[in-house]
């Protein structure tokens, strides 16, 4: 329960953000702007990779290890769900701060994600290299 | 610069914005239609029509929020709470879909 109220509460207010309206004083629009158009880049990040994993399915044919392919897709597309629910996240604690003039939240998430996918790649790289199907 | 002291350059940020959903719900087509061909990706089976149909949902979805911001943006610029929540619950529904379509037989 500890764990769930916040978290329920943080979902909340993803969906009825009434709350954060009221703290603090509204930013120069353009910052606004900007932090949406930021949320906006993440989600088509989400986007490009959801269709990365949709292609793999799609167009890959089954490969000889077993659910190879499954895999591949099924990792790909909920790393894009991860990213959408994150950016969602971010946007909003970034709107919160710039309400109080706080600093802008830092974040681990971009460093920890291209890591992952340039491994993911090298993996991917060195499977064809070495003949696996 | 054309923009005064007072006030910011005009239109720029808005149609930036404004921009960014267009190639924001230009994606979500794109990933509509990659659904739709792994939905028939081996013929035409029932149930993988049916689950494929759903993904009309995301699209119409993310259709309409792009659609009611590009006209809400020059009005006022500051973006309702809910609209980031749901412009991500598209994306993991179309996440879902395909993840659905991915592992079924």
């Amino acid at each position: 329960v500890r764990v769930v109220r916040p978290l329920w509460r943080t979902v909340r207010q993803w969906f009825d953000p009434s709350d954060m309206r009221a703290v603090g004083s509204t930013p120069d629009y353009r910052f606004s702007l900007a932090n949406e158009r930021t949320f906006l880049a993440w989600i088509r990040t989400g986007l490009a990779l959801v269709g990365g994993g949709l292609a793999v399915a799609g167009f890959l044919p089954p490969l000889r290890m077993t659910h190879l392919r499954e895999a591949i897709a099924l990792v790909l597309i909920l790393l894009g769900a991860l990213i959408g629910v994150r950016a969602a996240d971010h946007w909003a604690r970034s709107e919160k701060a710039m309400r109080l003039r706080e600093p802008l939240p830092q974040s681990r998430f971009p460093a920890i994600l291209a890591l992952t996918l340039g491994l993911g790649g090298l993996l991917l790289a060195g499977a064809v290299l070495a003949g696996v199907r | 610069m054309t923009g005064t002291a007072a006030g910011p350059p005009p239109g720029a940020a808005p149609e930036r914005t404004r921009l960014s959903w267009r190639r924001t719900v230009l994606a979500g087509t794109a990933i509509t239609l990659l659904t739709a061909r792994l939905a028939i990706r081996d013929g035409f089976a029932p149930l993988r029509l049916t689950v494929g149909g759903f993904v009309l949902l995301g699209w119409v979805g993310i259709l309409l929020i792009g659609r009611y911001r590009i006209r809400s943006i020059g009005e006022s610029g500051a973006l309702p709470g809910w609209v980031p929540a749901v412009t991500a619950s598209c994306l993991a529904w179309f996440a879902v879909l395909g993840a659905v379509l991915a592992v079924l037989p």
